[in-house]
């Protein structure tokens, strides 16, 4: 015998309005383990996705636009830039890396990116089968990318235009698939990666240059905006991903990109910080929801355990006059309030994974980043502290009047 | 005062306000007697026994149980006393639901501070003829097998003292006679000194030794 054991079978004995305020608290708890988990793999995910690349230059627009497509192929892009501008970039001594990638069509809902081997170097991406692109209209696909459509080397498909599913195809120029990337994590992984000039032919073909700047769910074709110059068209590329050479460059580069007239410089580092803050403002709503849950939760086991007092002043009478002291009467009640607080943090971690889990899969399943439930972080180990710190304060004043239960008077009225 | 006393009582009065409740110069009981407390309602034998068990702390004058003053003692020291040396066996039985009889029995043993004795707990559930509800719940015990259970866990430390307060309120003529028996018997085997505060008339002939208080003004 001992109090924990006492306690756990008082519980036991009047389990439904204590496991109520336990299923409160686990609410309160899983909403903030959800938040930790989005918040803290979101901006994982963007900072490693972003890692190596400390410029995105592109069409000028939104910098924010310009970041989320060209890095994480989310947004659309903000249109094209010239070729020759791109080249002229890459020339700087500023500039250590650059990668040109041009976007505009898709398969099944996933980007075509004419991109070099660079590109698919830069995320250190491996062969899971095949080989990698050497000429025009050969792909190497990713791994969602393969996966979901099925398809091996030696198999063949045709893009469609524009970057969301649905847009005319592009029937008369099918891709040779030759490759499919292991799964790496990063965007690569939802890319159909082809040579720059799979995209050039593919436009050239039909009579245009490559058109990026159409919002998402616009498949129409639009007239060219700029460079048609006579009957040859203008070589473009949508984003070129940039690597310092050294941090001077810093300073100087995006202030002479952004100079120039067509030219964007995006920093994906502020970007990230800034869309970040953006998510905070929801992120802040669902934590005030949650520590309303959390702090109901209290109200209801405060409210649990007075309602049992009434019928325990016979236990307590007994217990005193075993010999208890009013501080174990006391330790009795708070005991049994940590191990019902203890029992919601678990409860509420493991839903709050399951529930990460469960929307991370549907994300998935929407074409977003995924979230995974099956990660723990070290500020959930804060959460239970916190439950106990709620046991406690909602423990109190049941634990005080039960210490105080006049035992002589109770005995006196028989 | 005899070295030997279970209890002595000397000069204790206890009020409320300025209701004096309980008066009583002196009271020796030496180990081994059996004593009736007797008196109307009112007249102090529930503050009384509140007093012995450490329960309440007189206004004025001592309370030795086996030689040691508990009315100066601090509350938390009371009730470690309380839990070695006095056993009490309440008008009503009660027994905690939330455990089985033998947990009831532990608990004791528990919150006194000794250590936990199966063997001893259900030993004691056997001489008091209840040893195959050791582990039953107590709501499934008639009243008389709760009775014994509760004067299992009562002894169950060896107390110097065994209080019962109304033990046969209640009860017919056989169950009053049964009760007093089995109250003396436990008292004996135990070696404890049996007091027992009651205003039932039919108590009064079977003790020898009795404390009559008389109901306050």
């Amino acid at each position: 015998m001992n109090l924990l054991r006492l306690a756990t079978r008082e519980l036991r004995a009047n389990p439904l309005s204590a496991l109520l305020a336990a299923l409160l608290l686990a609410f309160g708890i899983a909403t903030l383990v959800v938040l930790l988990l989005f918040v803290r793999q979101i901006e994982g995910r963007f900072t490693r996705d972003a890692r190596g690349i400390d410029l995105v230059v592109g069409a000028k627009g939104s910098p924010m636009q310009l970041i989320l497509s060209g890095i994480y192929h989310l947004d659309a892009p903000t249109g094209n830039i010239p070729l020759a501008e791109a080249e002229r970039l890459a020339q700087l001594p500023m500039v250590g890396k650059a990668i040109p990638l041009g976007l505009g069509d898709s398969f099944m809902g996933f980007r075509i990116v004419g991109a070099p081997i660079d590109y698919i170097e830069h995320y250190e991406a491996t062969l899971a089968t095949g080989r990698l692109y050497g000429k025009p209209m050969e792909a190497v696909l990713g791994a969602e990318v393969a996966r979901t459509a099925a398809l091996a080397p030696g198999g063949s498909f045709v893009g469609s235009h524009g970057i969301a599913e649905g847009g005319d195809a592009h029937g008369d120029k099918p891709y040779q698939i030759v490759g499919i990337l292991k799964p790496t994590g990063t965007p690569l992984d939802r890319l159909v990666l082809t040579p720059i000039e799979s995209v050039w032919a593919v436009h050239e073909a039909h009579g245009e240059h490559v058109e990026a700047a159409e919002p998402v769910h616009d498949g129409d074709h639009k007239p060219g905006q700029a460079h048609e110059q006579g009957g040859e068209p203008a070589r473009e590329v949508t984003v070129v991903l940039i690597q310092y050479a050294s941090p001077l460059a810093a300073v100087q580069l995006p202030r002479l990109v952004n100079q120039s007239g067509v030219l964007q410089a995006a920093s994906p580092a502020f970007e990230i910080a800034r869309l970040m803050r953006l998510i905070g403002v929801g992120r802040d709503v669902m934590n005030a929801f949650a520590v309303l849950l959390i702090a109901a939760s209290a109200a209801a086991l405060l409210v649990a355990l007075l309602s049992t007092l009434r019928g325990r002043q016979y236990d307590i009478a007994v217990m005193r006059l075993l010999g208890a002291s009013r501080a174990k009467i006391f330790a009795t009640m708070v005991i049994e309030s940590l191990l019902l607080t203890t029992l919601g943090a678990l409860g509420g971690l493991a839903l709050g994974h399951l529930l990460a889990e469960g929307l991370g899969l549907w994300l998935a399943a929407e074409g977003q980043p995924a979230i995974s439930g099956r990660q723990g972080l070290m500020e959930e180990l804060w959460l239970l502290p916190l439950a106990w710190l709620i046991g406690l304060v909602a423990a109190l004043l049941p634990a005080i009047r039960a210490a105080r239960t006049d035992v002589a008077g109770l005995l006196a009225k028989g | 005062m005899s070295p030997n006393a279970a209890l002595c009582i000397e000069d204790l009065a206890h009020r409320y306000g300025e209701r004096t409740v309980l008066s009583l110069d002196r009271w020796q009981v030496e180990r081994g007697e059996a004593w009736l407390v007797t008196g109307p309602s009112g007249c102090g034998k529930s503050t009384l026994l509140a007093v012995v068990t450490g329960l309440l702390r007189p206004t004025s004058g001592s309370v030795r149980v086996i030689g040691q003053n508990i009315a100066p003692m601090q509350e938390s020291r009371r009730d470690r006393f309380r839990g070695q040396h006095i056993g009490f066996v309440p008008q009503v039985p009660h027994l905690l639901a939330t455990l089985t009889v033998i947990e009831n029995l532990l608990l004791a043993q528990f919150l006194a501070g000794v250590a936990q004795n199966r063997a001893l707990a259900r030993s004691l559930l056997a001489r008091l003829g209840v040893a195959d509800r050791a582990q039953a719940n107590p709501a499934s015990l008639s009243r008389g097998e709760a009775q014994r259970v509760t004067l299992a866990r009562a002894t169950i430390n060896r107390p110097a003292l065994l209080l019962a307060d109304e033990p046969t309120a209640n009860l017919d003529d056989a169950a009053c006679s049964a009760t007093l028996d089995l109250l003396r018997e436990t008292a004996a085997a135990s070696e404890a000194t049996l007091i027992v505060a009651t205003h039932d008339a039919r108590v009064k002939p079977g003790f020898v030794r009795q404390l009559a208080l008389a109901a306050s003004p």
